[in-house]
């Protein structure tokens, strides 16, 4: 179907898909000529022209360099509503509401951690709860779920899990405001009570790492990132808590878009106007689920930090394990951007994609500032991921947003034929590079080659202007579900 | 495609489709019934191995939907959700009443057990998305696609 879409190449980082039929606004897909061959042959640039039909869509439907197939919306997509006239989507989110990534950096070097690097990994198997049934080491009464729904990372903080200045180092400060715990139903709640402080399964983890190379000096040393020091990256987000309120709104929005006459080219867009009750409930629900991820990576956050003080035996200060940042990116909220020279409220969609201000944005800590947010985007298990920082192009094109990651190249039954017989964790460990995972069949299904090289996608960021490259880190150690 | 046969039907119950980030099945049945269990038998496959899983325990299921395709989202979604929150993994399924837009059923199988029942993933949600359910003249058939 891709095949037959208008796609014209308008600088060597970016295409346009015209507006055309119901389309309200052009579609737009960040990619080299390269990459374009293979996001051709996938639905991303359909369901980039489909969001491009959604009412109140301003400026353009925005896709990354790592956009592929999703539900509704593209992974990679990015779009922006206009408050009034425009909609809200669950499928704009996802259903893992505010997945996203914190960079963790430590004041030890590779030489100090190597040798107790097996230990390490599997003190934080222990303590770190993965993969699928796993109930987490909290139980959470409904007094206490609710407390976190309005509370986000600081409900963890009050609760001993952390420092209170982590927070201004947390997208949004680590919690939104405008949480209906009304609005989520029980479902939900039961699924959110044995999940806090859990990585979940798939391709969540956590990840031991060193800055193998920097970039950009300034930014780096702003970050506080040198060569050789010891990171951690945690990649999870809103558990079932958050899954069951996406599913719990999609059927809400299917009845709203028959109430508003919202035609759809496919039910997983499904929304509703932001100004509406249908969309006053979603955000209520989400904004919980969004603070439910903050607060779960805020707690894993801290046990990531006793597990390197107690496998390492080194003392909490020494370990220094600090919050460089922590982006969502699965998210729908309210931000301030400039369309055609004037500043206006937006409803910006991120579905895969991560908030990238640049230099001298208010909401960049003042730490960063000078130098822009930074922007984590971690690659898969065996080769790097890397440590961006927002850009100017970003804000003028494409609301502040940049790529989330690599994007699977194989499906998981290819990624598991195509390594049957090989020994994954032995590989990766000749290499160095330590793996647990509740699943071999996970360690299987994520195998480097299922992905594709997020060297690729973080250079066309750059090259597209829209983020700049800081540093690459080097996986050591990982745990998966 | 991942096929799966019926005991002594002769007939497909159900197939794996594969997807580059997530996965499928397109199930199939001689009545609704059959293709809510093969629907869900389908669903099980992804998340455990099912071989070890003996229908121990029972409990009861009632359904309501708006119509057919609603039927078979809100089915897998409830068995999901009881799968998750119950610590169950369900085998099989007996129907008193079955239409497109009611089911009142009996769901069979067992607590996990964790040291026996080897789990593979976790279903997040089944999706609407190209979620089709058809009635043939030679029977039912569902495609559902689940977000992992």
């Amino acid at each position: 179907m891709a095949e037959r879409i208008k796609l014209q190449q308008k600088t060597e980082f970016m295409w346009e898909i015209p507006r055309e039929g119901g389309m309200q606004v052009p579609g737009r897909i960040y990619a080299t000529a390269e990459m374009m061959e293979a996001i051709r042959s996938d639905n991303a640039p359909q369901q980039v022209m489909n969001v491009a039909h959604l009412p109140g869509i301003v400026k353009a439907s925005l896709a990354m360099p790592d956009c592929h197939w999703g539900y509704g919306f593209s992974i990679g997509g990015v779009a922006a509503f206009d408050p009034a006239t425009g909609v809200v989507s669950p499928g704009g989110v996802g259903y893992d509401i505010n997945c996203g990534v914190r960079l963790m950096a430590s004041g030890l070097s590779v030489d100090e951690v190597r040798p107790r690097l097996s230990r390490l990994v599997d003190t934080l198997f222990e303590r770190v709860p993965t993969g699928v049934g796993v109930k987490g080491r909290l139980t959470l009464d409904g007094r206490q779920q609710r407390e976190i729904v309005h509370g986000g990372a600081g409900w963890a903080i009050a609760n001993g899990y952390g420092d209170e200045e982590e927070l201004g180092f947390i997208e949004e400060g680590g919690c939104v405001g405008g949480a209906e715990p009304g609005a989520v139903s029980a479902k939900a709640f039961e699924r959110g009570q044995f999940q806090m402080g859990t990585l979940g399964s798939g391709n969540h983890f956590l990840e031991v790492g060193y800055v193998h190379e920097i970039y950009d000096d300034e930014a780096a040393a702003a970050f506080g990132l040198a060569i050789g020091q010891v990171t951690a990256i945690i990649h999870c987000g809103s558990r079932g808590f958050g899954y069951q309120i996406c599913d719990d709104s999609i059927a809400t929005m299917n009845r709203a878009c028959r109430k508003y006459g919202i035609e759809l080219p496919d039910r997983q867009l499904c929304c509703a106007p932001i100004a509406s009750p249908e969309g006053e409930h979603y955000f209520g629900a989400m904004n919980c689920g969004i603070n439910y991820a903050f607060a779960n990576r805020q707690v894993i956050a801290e046990w990531t930090r006793q597990a390197f003080v107690d496998a390492l035996g080194i003392d909490r200060r020494t370990v220094a394990l600090r919050t460089v940042y922590e982006v969502a990116h699965n998210i729908a909220k309210m931000e301030r951007h400039v369309v055609d020279g004037k500043e206006r409220e937006l409803c910006v969609h991120r579905k895969g994609a991560t908030r990238a201000f640049g230099p001298g944005h208010a909401d960049v800590p003042e730490r960063y500032r000078q130098v822009g947010q930074p922007v984590l985007i971690p690659g898969d298990m065996g080769r790097y991921s890397y440590v961006l920082t927002g850009a100017e192009g970003a804000m003028r094109n494409t609301f502040g947003s940049t790529c989330h990651g690599a994007g699977r190249a194989m499906s998981r039954t290819q990624a598991k034929k195509s390594s049957q017989g090989r020994e994954i964790q032995q590989e990766l460990a000749r290499r160095g590079i330590v793996v647990r995972a509740s699943s071999s069949r996970t360690m299987h299904e994520e195998i480097s080659e299922a992905y594709k090289d997020v060297t690729e996608v973080v250079d066309t960021c750059e090259g597209a202007g829209i983020s700049r490259k800081v540093a690459q880190l080097r996986p050591l150690g990982c745990i998966k579900g | 495609m991942e096929g799966r046969r019926g005991i002594g039907l002769g007939m497909m119950t159900f197939e794996i489709m594969e997807h580059t980030a997530d996965v499928g099945i397109i199930a199939y049945g001689q009545t609704l019934g059959e293709l809510l269990a093969n629907a869900a038998a389908g669903m099980f496959s992804i998340i455990a191995e099912m071989g070890e899983v003996l229908p121990k325990e029972s409990a009861p299921l009632e359904l309501t939907a708006g119509g057919v395709e609603e039927l078979v989202h809100g089915w897998l979604s409830e068995l999901n959700y009881r799968s998750i929150v119950r610590e169950e993994l369900y085998v099989s399924y007996s129907f008193s009443e079955c239409s497109p837009t009611r089911v009142k059923a009996m769901v069979h199988g067992e607590k996990i057990d964790f040291e026996r029942h080897m789990i593979y993933t976790e279903v997040k949600a089944v999706t609407w998305h190209e979620l089709k359910v058809e009635h043939l003249p030679s029977g039912w058939r569902a495609q559902v696609i689940f977000d992992l």
